[in-house]
């Protein structure tokens, strides 16, 4: 079953055709990181606006490089949250026309589902059940991944996502928009122990995460540095910043995994491209006997080829959009998925 | 001509099918703005009452703006989606005109204004002779409401009338209208924005059809960020 799918939910306009839930038959991401950059960070209108520009061509790339007509697809898929409304939107509206007309069936699919399911493109031997850590911009998440369509949530962020966190960091820093990849590069040259930034685990049997403690430390110690006059050495930071963060993640992850008797770990999103966080985790795993799963970079970051292998279990599931499909910016992972067929 | 318009500009969501001059089929929903749930079961239920496949279309139309920005890309997306799937052409109309052609046929001038937020207005003001054709006097702007007001002025000739219409006539309506016998604000279920309103616009500029890539919103006005930056 070959389905096209499409990513509009943030700042990257992605079409994808994807077969059977593992084969990458095409994978187009337009990003708009340089437009938004001189902003520090994603405007929604404009990302919409480039959306609504973008969209007929990536789709049509994505054909081609797959070698298909739209006529030959199976099915449509398209992100239907969470993310921004206005941005989701665009790929809603075109996803479900195209559908209509071409009388194919339309999958609405959940972003964070998504980027889980971007390691099934990455393993073809991978299955459920796993326990996934979800780091992206918007989300920090410990899932329990049941099955390819039940998820249960373990531990949240009862603040900032780690994305999030990232992002002010480095533009505190000075060192630019988007965060993670700007952080990972400046850490690869800073000293992580220079500075000993909290780590916060909340309470003993939590899996929950929270990183505003940590922002606020970085903060008030640039501030302490300049008022004293002092040099900062933004790479020493950095570095200690990524490690308290890495420190956390690792420690929970690993803690739920042997609390909960798992053998797989996975990461996913945005903020699972970061090299430190993925040597740590893998080292822990495997001095626990405990087997690491991680996507390449380009399947970290967002993607449609993700939402087109989770598209596919979803299908397998029942799972049919209607016409009313509407984008939901605010959607929990798995939860109030669309109508069954 | 087979014409399926579509029309998400404003709070009503609309569509119509129109055979050469015969209008077949038309939706509209001016209730409760959810355009994204409404728009594409209001397509796909004019395209049934018509009996047509998107196959049989010779071209598609839409407002293309100005308007709410999100809306106007709900439909501009599923048009786009359509004729991507379709291989069809799409006449993009303004918003504005195809407000005008509700009142094709009347005598006098026709201002058709959108609320556009922060007190301005989405505005253009037409003369018509009751012939069916609308001549253009002002192009599509954005507008503090006394500029339209004295803009108005300007262009009315003796003895003429000016009908006015649009969402932006709840708004402004009283302050356009207060002493000025000459100024007609017109009843609010012609003020609406009808598809086939839209598709009879487009059927007067076949020659505007456009490959749907470069389809674009007529926003008007640049994203807050971007002013901001200015
Ligand atoms: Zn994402």
């Amino acid at each position: 079953m070959k389905i096209l799918a499409i990513e509009t939910s943030c700042d990257e306009t992605a079409c994808a055709v994807v077969e059977d839930g593992r084969k990458i038959l095409s994978s187009v991401i337009n990003t708009q990181i340089p437009i938004h950059t001189k902003y520090g960070g994603v405007v929604p209108e404009i990302a919409s606006r480039n959306h609504v520009m973008d969209l007929p061509y990536v789709i049509d790339e994505a054909l081609a490089q797959a070698d298909m007509k739209l006529e030959d697809v199976d099915a449509i898929a398209v992100t239907r949250g969470p993310g921004l409304v206005g941005a989701l939107l665009v790929g809603v509206s075109q996803a479900k026309a195209m559908a209509a007309v071409l009388k194919k069936p339309l999958i609405g699919v959940h972003h964070i589902e998504g980027h889980i399911a971007a390691n099934y493109l990455q393993y073809p031997e991978l299955e459920p059940p796993f326990l996934c850590l979800v780091v992206s911009g918007g989300h920090s998440h410990l899932v329990h991944v049941r099955d390819y369509t039940d998820f249960e949530i373990l531990g949240r962020t009862r603040d900032d996502a780690a994305g999030e966190a990232f992002d002010k960091v480095a533009r505190v820093l000075g060192l630019g928009y988007p965060g993670g990849p700007k952080i990972d590069a400046a850490a690869k040259r800073g000293n992580p122990a220079a500075i000993d930034f909290p780590r916060v685990t909340l309470e003993r049997d939590s899996y929950d995460f929270s990183f505003s403690g940590l922002k606020s430390a970085v903060l008030n110690y640039l501030n302490s540095k300049k008022q004293k006059g002092e040099e900062v050495v933004p790479e020493d930071v950095a570095a200690s910043f990524q490690q308290a963060v890495t420190d956390v993640l690792t420690e929970k992850t690993v803690r739920c995994a042997e609390e909960l008797g798992m053998k797989k770990v996975v990461i996913a999103g945005g903020v699972s491209a970061n090299t430190e966080l993925r040597e740590e985790l893998a080292n822990a795993c495997s001095q626990r006997g405990i087997e690491f799963y991680y996507p390449a970079p380009v399947l970290c970051t967002d993607n449609a080829a993700m939402i087109g292998s989770q598209a596919y279990y979803d299908y397998q599931n029942g799972e049919r959009a209607d016409e009313r499909l509407d984008a939901k910016p605010g959607i929990r992972i798995g939860q109030d998925h669309q109508t069954k067929a | 001509m087979k014409i399926l318009a579509v029309d998400a500009s404003t709070n009503v969501a609309g569509c119509a099918v129109l055979s050469e001059q015969k209008l077949i089929a038309e939706d509209l929903v001016n209730y409760k703005l959810k355009h994204s749930e409404k728009l594409m079961p209001a397509i796909s239920s004019v395209m049934d009452s018509s009996g047509l496949d998107y196959g049989d279309l010779d071209v598609l139309a839409v407002t293309a703006g100005p308007g709410s920005f999100t809306g106007l890309r709900i439909g501009i997306a599923a048009v786009k989606g359509i004729c991507q799937a379709s291989g069809k052409k799409v006449i993009p109309v303004s918003t504005l005109e195809a407000l005008a052609y509700n009142l094709l046929y009347t005598t006098g001038l026709i201002c058709p204004l959108l609320d556009a937020r922060r007190s301005q207005v989405y505005t253009a003001v037409f003369r018509s002779d009751g012939s069916g054709k609308l001549k253009r006097l002002s192009p599509d702007a954005t507008m503090d409401p006394g500029d339209l007001d004295r803009l108005l002025d300007m262009l009315v000739q003796d003895g003429e009338k000016v009908y006015l219409l649009g969402d932006g006539m709840p708004v402004y309506g009283q302050l356009l209208t207060e002493n000025k016998p000459d100024r007609t604000a017109v009843k609010p279920f012609q003020s609406l924005g009808h598809a086939a309103s839209v598709a009879a616009c487009a059927q007067d500029h076949p020659e505007q059809a456009v490959d749907f890539h470069v389809l674009e919103p007529v926003y008007l006005r640049p994203s807050y960020a971007e002013e901001k930056k200015k």
